[in-house]
């Protein structure tokens, strides 16, 4: 079933695959179960975006969990692979909530099909237990597959311990299109009546998205690992994007599509540029961040810009996004959810500052993690990424395998950062500004849809 | 008085920015990238400068875009709108940008600072934000403008990289992003409660027939979002430890093109978002002028005690600003050009006393060294007067 819903998401993921890939092609990994592991995510993340029956939505939901718990383990360290673990345990259960989900609606109603679905709950009633129940299973399976808060917990291990390419690519879309999976039940086979009949399922999601905003947030500001701090970042941003599906109007769910498309490119690519960063640095810790536009002006700046686009200064994507949400959410009269939406822009902010000011407004801390950068050879400089992957101290050699070279022997050696590195962490944060400006046309474009998705 | 399609405006806000990027690149030879600050510099005030006799004559530019986000009722549209109050603080901002930008490439060179490609970058980024501030046809546009300016000016208040200029960065950050979310809030209100954004002379109509109690609320979320630009108390204490940075900084963002664009968005607000006429009727006047009425005593008295000279300075900026926002507070037409008059004349005298009062940003009366001899013989005349000034003002006598 093909909408501008879901065509946007198709678009999505093959250019976030694009992208990632234009990275991963120099960066690594370069090993065949991470490219056919790489290519059975896009066709699950594909799948899950056209499919218009609930149970093939399980299905390529398993293919993508399936996919992206190999992936995170791609890095081969003993750390990623207790995280892909974590993971298949945490994601499994969630999958497993949803499987149920599906089966008390096949029970209540006799149908899979999504269009199906949406006239026989209708006829059974919104407020049977059975139509209920697969209503809170479905959710809180997908819940756990976004990573809204508390059920996050399998994320921010999983994307800092992946690697770079693999985060970016994991963040980018597998909880994106979990998201639009989301909205695609609750609206498509449940319907907006669903919510109306059950005001209190609505508050619980506004609610939940509300608490993930503020906690993820928090939490963000507390890491001092740059990958992780962007992992509880993402659970934040989710929150938004749940917010606004929970709101039951127009602008807040253009709003909703806006930010799921504005937050893959920007964390995805500020994903991206963490590895950049790494790669040429080896810093990765927020402390080693310090002085970083002396040693890395392109990289830093490009980080910057995809903060602020974060962070949601005007005119950029993210605050597009924002304003759509926020002005639904106040046509809606929710007054909580808008203080929560308008100050999430000072949550992002507590997080983002501390490493924009220590990139560009601090010299580097000691002369060494400097030097290591610049003129170390590039087997030092291997050792120090591996290093403190592990979290090590700088030079310590504490790990003997190489993340990003096992796959092939030919392979060159990776520590150089290369033109298409740079290219697609430049290109995206360019977009993420431009692209602020041509919402309107896109917002037009997927009115009708929206508005049929929420009149059934 | 007619309108008329122009891209000037659009030019005006775009030269300094585009300047950017040629600063950025010329980063090996300052002599050509001062070339490119002073070229914008000209160029920006040259076009500001050509749109005065079309404004005079009744006439207003504009560039439309289009729409940028959606309203309620109608969408709104990202234009540039140059009237006669928006031709004030643009043509204020880009005539004292020259002046700055000369006083600059001395200060930074003189001084040997350190990232002066940054600071010069960061510098016309500024002053493109405060003239899209001034020339913002809509209160979403100007909010736009208003936040790109606390990105742009930020890394002038961290320019020094100590601790001290960091702390006072990050207070500035918080602060002024702060305020703009208390704009957004109120900006978002006012769409809500009107459908609409656009400046209209006199104030939005529908406004006027809102519940009051709302009307309030955003109006009391626009003016405190703008306040903190303004420094209005409680919200100044990011102003004086801002005086960390540069002194032409001080000097032109921080005694005009970042305060005024604080007092431009509550001018903006009782004038053309609510009209006097509805602040009056809201009984918002009153509060207002109360608070602008404690700032003003408050903030001079403060600056009595201040033996650091930039700060004694920031104090009276505080104070001062708030003679703007008491005359806007007042609501008599007599009050209102009182205290846009006091725009460009406060600006006009607080630069020149920064440029004359200060001529090292480690300047402080209290410090143990003592930078006079330095001062006297590179600047002889303004640099003995401000030793003098500050030895005068130190209760301790330190220097």
């Amino acid at each position: 079933m093909i909408d501008g819903l879901s065509g946007t998401m198709i678009v999505l993921v093959a250019v976030s695959a694009l992208g990632v890939l234009s990275y991963a092609r120099a960066a690594g990994p370069r090993s065949n179960p991470f490219y056919a592991a790489y290519l059975l995510l896009v066709a699950g993340l594909t799948g899950m975006s056209v499919t218009g029956d609930l149970f093939n939505l399980y299905v390529f939901l398993e293919i993508t969990g399936l996919a992206a718990y190999v992936l995170v383990a791609s890095d081969d360290s003993g750390r990623s692979a207790i995280a892909a673990l974590r993971y298949l345990l945490i994601g499994t259960v969630g999958a497993s909530l949803f499987l149920l989900g599906i089966g008390y609606a096949y029970i209540a109603t006799g149908t899979l099909n999504m269009g199906d679905l949406a006239t026989q709950i209708a006829e059974v009633g919104y407020t049977a237990t059975l139509v209920q129940a697969a209503f809170a299973f479905v959710v809180v399976g997908l819940f756990i597959k976004v990573a809204i808060f508390p059920l996050h917990t399998w994320q921010p291990e999983a994307y800092a311990s992946a690697p770079d390419s693999v985060s970016a690519l994991i963040s980018a879309l597998v909880s994106t299109v979990s998201a639009y999976a989301l909205v695609r039940v609750v609206y498509t086979a449940f319907t907006a009546d669903f919510l109306e009949a059950n005001p209190l399922a609505a508050d619980l999601l506004g609610a939940a998205a509300a608490v993930s905003i503020v906690a993820g947030s928090l939490l963000a500001v507390a890491q001092s690992e740059v990958k992780r701090m962007l992992a509880y970042s993402s659970v934040a941003q989710f929150g938004l994007v749940v917010a606004a599906a929970s709101l039951v109007n127009e602008t807040a769910m253009i709003g909703a599509v806006v930010h799921l498309v504005g937050h893959a490119l920007m964390k995805g690519s500020l994903f991206l540029a963490a590895g950049v960063v790494a790669t040429a640095t080896g810093a990765r810790t927020v402390s080693e961040y310090d002085g970083l536009v002396d040693r890395l002006p392109v990289g830093a700046g490009a980080f910057g810009v995809l903060a602020l686009a974060m962070v949601g200064v005007p005119p950029t994507l993210g605050f597009v996004g924002k304003w759509y949400i926020a002005l639904g959410a106040v046509e809606s009269g929710s007054w909580v959810l808008v203080v929560v939406i308008v100050a999430s822009t000072l949550l992002t902010l507590a997080y983002f500052a501390r490493l924009v000011e220590r990139m560009f407004f601090r010299d580097p801390a000691t002369a060494l993690a400097d030097e290591v950068g610049v003129a170390a050879s590039e087997d030092e400089a291997e050792v120090v990424a591996d290093g403190s992957d592990l979290g090590a101290t700088d030079g310590v050699v504490t790990s003997g395998s190489d993340p990003a070279t096992d796959g092939g022997d030919d392979a060159p050696s990776t520590d150089r950062v290369t033109f298409g590195m740079y290219a697609v962490v430049v290109v995206t944060a360019v977009l993420a500004v431009a692209l602020g400006l041509a919402v309107f046309e896109y917002a037009e474009f997927l009115e009708p849809t929206i508005t049929r998705l929420l009149t059934p | 008085m007619t309108e008329i399609d122009s891209l000037r405006p659009l030019a005006a806000v775009l030269v300094s920015a585009v300047a950017i990027a040629p600063i950025l690149a010329s980063y090996r030879r300052p002599n050509l990238r001062e070339g490119w600050t002073m070229l914008a510099a000209l160029t920006t005030f040259g076009l500001v400068a050509s749109m005065v006799p079309g404004v005079l004559a009744g006439d207003t530019y504009v560039t439309d875009f289009g729409t940028f986000v959606p309203g309620v009722e109608s969408n709104v549209a990202f234009a540039l709108r140059v009237d006669p109050l928006g031709l004030l603080f643009a043509l204020l901002a880009s005539t004292l940008w020259v002046i700055t930008s000369l006083y600059s490439i001395g200060y930074m060179r003189g001084l040997n600072e350190n990232d002066q490609t940054r600071y010069f970058a960061a510098f016309a980024g500024s002053v493109s934000a405060a003239v899209g501030v001034a020339l913002a046809d809509n209160l979403v546009v100007l909010f736009v403008f208003y936040e790109l300016l606390t990105v742009a000016t930020y890394p002038l208040v961290a320019h020094d990289q100590t601790d001290e200029a960091r702390r006072a960065g990050r207070k500035y950050l918080a602060y002024t992003f702060g305020g703009g979310v208390a704009v957004l809030a109120g900006t978002l209100l006012v769409v809500w409660l009107t459908g609409t954004v656009d400046f209209s002379a006199g104030g939005i109509a529908a406004l006027a027939e809102a519940d009051p109690a709302l009307a309030r609320v955003a109006f009391a979320l626009l003016v405190g979002g703008f306040g903190v630009k303004a420094a209005l108390m409680p919200l100044h204490s990011w102003l004086p430890d801002a005086m960390v940075a540069p002194t032409p900084v001080s000097g032109l963002l921080h005694a005009v093109a970042v305060v005024k664009s604080g007092v431009f968005g509550i001018a903006r607000v009782v004038l053309d978002v609510f009209g006097p006429e509805t602040v009056g009727d809201l009984g918002m006047g009153l509060p207002l002028a109360a608070v602008a009425a404690f700032t003003l005593i408050a903030a001079s008295i403060i600056a009595l005690r201040q033996d650091n000279l930039k700060r004694r300075l920031a104090f009276s900026t505080v104070s001062q600003l708030s003679y703007i926002v008491l005359g806007l507070a007042v609501l008599h037409p007599r009050a209102l050009t009182g205290g846009l008059l006091h725009i460009p004349a406060h600006a006009f005298m607080k630069l020149t006393l920064f440029f004359c009062a200060t001529t090292s940003p480690r300047w402080r009366a209290s410090a143990s060294a003592c930078p006079r001899r330095w001062s006297r013989s590179r600047l002889p005349r303004s640099g003995w007067r401000a030793s003098r000034w500050s030895r005068a003002s130190s209760a301790s006598g330190t220097c």
